[in-house]
């Protein structure tokens, strides 16, 4: 199973974000979770949660950005459902809590000046605090996907392109493992 | 001179409002002050008091009133923590008091059966002084008021063996006689009652009943155990002491507390004229140097004695003096054994007599002493006088009303281990919620004496979740007026009641229907294909919208008339309209910037 967390505080008004979603509704094996409309009140169903990803192969994170931070839900949704203790660090009894090893961790998100989906340098100080909670947590670092900004309807078709082939991967790599464990 | 208990009733009335309030505003304090208006009834003055049995047994009922009242205020298990004070130190007192009067008796040369008589008499001390006393200071709660009422609850207790003993040494005609087995099944009937019919009879009764129905009840059940305790010869304060410690876990207990309370204070005021009419000026003229130094004998060496008491029991050392002070006087007991021991040829009649003008002497001193200690200790530290470990056991927050409101409320706070103090007039709800695991109390809030006994003194807090606006208003202006520490919270029905609760000093108003409806606009803006998030928004927009509405009516239905107020309230919520209809017109434009780049795009929603 593969856990999309998208989180857009309006994503009835984002037109890239919408077409990418409508895209994969479908998609077999794929859990969309829309953080702002679960919780408009950020008052997140750990538990939950927690659930939902220990059931998962992959994450998916899926988010706009603005000033170079995700939105607020996002944080506020790691902070809680990636506690110490579960996800990293020990727990009580001083075991090493890692509910997540192993997992997949894809970031996807969309560019907001030009060119930046092609400067690795900014990526990589960009993704840096997701990529070191992905390693606290044993997750496999999956390379971020970073969307052009949307100027034609081409550059939106690419976009929807390039997100289903990063899913295709994940997919098959969790049938894979799946089969792997079958046998 | 006869009278009947009508006039006397007048009488005792016009002397009380007479002459309290002067003692009162010359600092002697409320119980000298009756005292002296007994005095001024008394043979020596107008001569109205003799021969007043009837106004006796009135002025008994005022401490068997305020035992009862000190018994709601002890539930079984603040008792049961009470033990040591009342069994090991209150034996100790007596037995050290009784033991150092009998010796200086002895030493007066007296017969042995007077000197173990006297000693045991005179060790005793006056509940309804000493209570007196406390309750002005608040002292009841203190280690040292603790003490001093755990020795006063086994003084009521020795006083039954001692009635017994003085009517068998000395055995005359009218001796109430003790009777152990009745005794005994009165007690267990009081319990009984207490525990198991009490309870419902209250209910039943506040719920047909009336108001005043209540405290008939409330007097009712005082006086039924008063005749029956009398009856078999048991003190009739202990068994309202038991009836009152039964009902102390009721929820009318504050209702009942505080409905009794002006019957106890004018009974117990009645009781301290008997003892004031009771001082003969006479004797007292005639033997005035005898009884001045008997008087300095044994108060003083009373107090001497209760000092040691004080060390030995470990009360604090500032607080030792307040201890024996408190105690240091004759008992109400020790007219009755005087009375006896006259009676029955242990005591020639002048020997009574001057038994009895002794103790109430040693009872009139005792306010005076404490004045002295007061002002005394008060110039000895500006620190606090007494310790001040008052139980801190009632609730931070107090709820008046707990209907559909009040209780939501109210189980926020005890999901979170608040237990708040909840104080409802309907019946019914209490005894469904006290299932629920909430200390409810019948009791109408909008009194002040009723917020009293609900502990509004100590609270932070209070909630006022009633559904009447006339209630709610008397509820916080009454509050606002007598608890100004206290923070008020309550609910309002509209706007208009909104800004009268302003203006009371409320500071924290919500109204009932306005959270609930902005919930459900939401959901009504999601159904209709809102974002969750978007629709959250919306609605935090037009809370803020609308509070900066009243707000600034505020302003202006206070500058401006009536018609004018109407009219601008029609114009700014026209104004209001057309805000929120431009913007939900331009509501994809009112996100841009905010996570969607401002060029893209947008869809048209």
């Amino acid at each position: 199973m593969i856990s999309l967390l998208y989180a857009h505080p309006y994503a009835h008004h984002a037109r890239l974000e919408r077409m990418m979603l409508d895209a994969v509704q479908h998609w077999p094996g794929l859990e969309l979770r829309e953080l702002y409309q679960l919780y408009p009140d950020f008052y997140i169903d750990v538990a939950l949660e927690q659930k939902m990803l220990v059931h998962s192969n992959a994450i998916v994170l899926h988010y706009p950005m603005q000033c170079g931070l995700p939105p607020a839900l996002l944080v506020q949704y790691l902070h809680k459902v990636f506690q110490y203790g579960w996800a990293y660090g020990n727990d009580a009894a001083e075991v090493a809590g890692r509910s997540l090893q192993g997992k997949k961790f894809w970031v996807v998100t969309q560019a907001v000046a030009p060119h930046q989906e092609l400067d690795p340098c900014y990526q990589q100080s960009m993704f840096a605090p997701l990529h070191q909670l992905a390693l606290s947590c044993g997750m496999q670092w999956q390379q971020p996907l970073m969307l052009p900004q949307l100027t034609d309807s081409v550059v939106a078709t690419q976009a929807v392109e390039l997100f289903r082939q990063g899913l295709d991967l994940l997919s098959a790599a969790s049938e894979q493992d799946r089969s792997r464990y079958a046998s | 001179m006869h009278l009947n208990v009508l006039t006397y009733l007048m009488i005792y009335l016009a002397a009380m409002v007479l002459v309290v309030p002067l003692a009162k505003r010359f600092g002697l304090g409320v119980v000298l002050g009756y005292l002296l208006a007994g005095v001024a009834l008394g043979p020596a003055g107008f001569a109205v008091a003799s021969n007043t049995d009837d106004i006796k047994l009135l002025a008994e009922l005022g401490v068997v009133l305020m035992l009862f009242t000190i018994g709601l205020e002890l539930d079984a298990k603040k008792l049961w923590a009470m033990r040591h004070r009342v069994f090991l130190f209150g034996t100790l007192q007596v037995l050290v008091c009784a033991l150092g009067i009998a010796a200086a008796t002895y030493l007066l040369g007296l017969s042995y059966a007077l000197v173990v008589f006297i000693g045991l008499a005179l060790a005793l001390s006056s509940t309804a002084v000493a209570v007196q006393l406390m309750k002005d200071r608040n002292l009841m709660g203190t280690h040292t008021g603790q003490s001093v009422f755990g020795a006063l609850l086994l003084q009521d207790m020795v006083a039954i063996p001692l009635l017994i003993g003085v009517s068998l040494i000395a055995p005359s005609a009218d001796t109430a006689e003790f009777k152990a087995l009745p005794a005994l099944a009165a007690v267990v009937a009081v319990i009984l009652t207490g525990r198991y019919l009490i309870g419902y009879l209250l209910h039943w009764v506040a719920h047909y009943g009336s108001r005043e129905l209540f405290v008939g009840l409330a007097l009712l059940l005082v006086i039924g155990v008063m005749e029956l305790m009398t009856l078999v010869g048991v003190s009739a304060g202990l068994g309202a002491f038991i009836a009152g410690v039964l009902l102390a876990s009721s929820e009318f207990r504050h209702q009942l507390e505080a409905d009794l309370e002006p019957f106890k204070g004018l009974f117990l005021g009645l009781f301290f004229i008997t003892i004031g009419a009771g001082i003969n000026i006479q004797l007292l003229s005639a033997e005035w140097p005898l009884l001045g130094m008997l008087l300095l004998l044994f108060v003083g060496l009373k107090l001497l004695l209760l000092y040691g008491v004080a060390r030995l029991i470990k009360v604090a050392p500032p607080e030792r003096l307040s201890y024996a002070v408190l105690l240091g006087q004759g008992s109400e007991f020790a007219f009755v054994l005087a009375a006896l021991a006259t009676a029955g040829a242990l005591l020639s009649a002048t020997e009574g007599a001057m038994l009895n003008l002794l103790i109430a002497l040693s009872i009139a001193l005792s306010p005076l002493l404490m004045k002295v200690l007061d002002t005394w200790s008060a110039r000895q530290q500006h620190k606090p006088q007494h310790d001040t470990d008052v139980e801190a056991s009632e609730s931070p927050v107090i709820i008046a009303g707990f209907g559909r409101y009040g209780q939501i409320l109210g189980r926020l706070l005890l999901a979170n281990g608040i237990v708040p103090t909840v104080l409802d007039h309907d019946s019914d709800t209490i005894q469904t919620m006290t299932k629920f695991g909430f200390k409810v109390y019948y009791g109408d809030a909008s009194r002040m004496d009723v917020l009293e006994a609900a502990g509004a003194a100590q609270a932070k807090v209070l909630v006022v979740a009633v559904d009447d606006v006339q209630a709610i208003n008397a509820i916080v202006s009454n509050a606002k007026q007598h608890f100004p520490h206290l923070t008020l919270m309550a609910r309002a029905k509209d706007v208009a009641h909104m800004y009268q609760l302003r203006q009371l000093g409320v500071s924290h108003i919500e109204r009932e229907l306005f959270e609930a409806s902005l919930r459900q606009g939401r959901d009504v803006l999601t159904q209709l294909g809102m974002g969750h998030y978007e629709a959250k928004e919306l609605a935090d927009r037009f809370r803020a919208a609308n509070y900066q509405l009243i707000d600034k009516m505020q302003l202006v239905r206070e500058q401006q008339d009536e018609k004018n107020y109407i009219q601008l309230l029609r114009q700014s919520r026209e104004e209001l309209q057309r805000q929120l209809e431009r913007e939900s017109r331009d509501a994809p434009k009112r996100f841009q910037g905010v996570f969607l780049p401002p060029d893209e795009p947008q869809d048209k929603s």
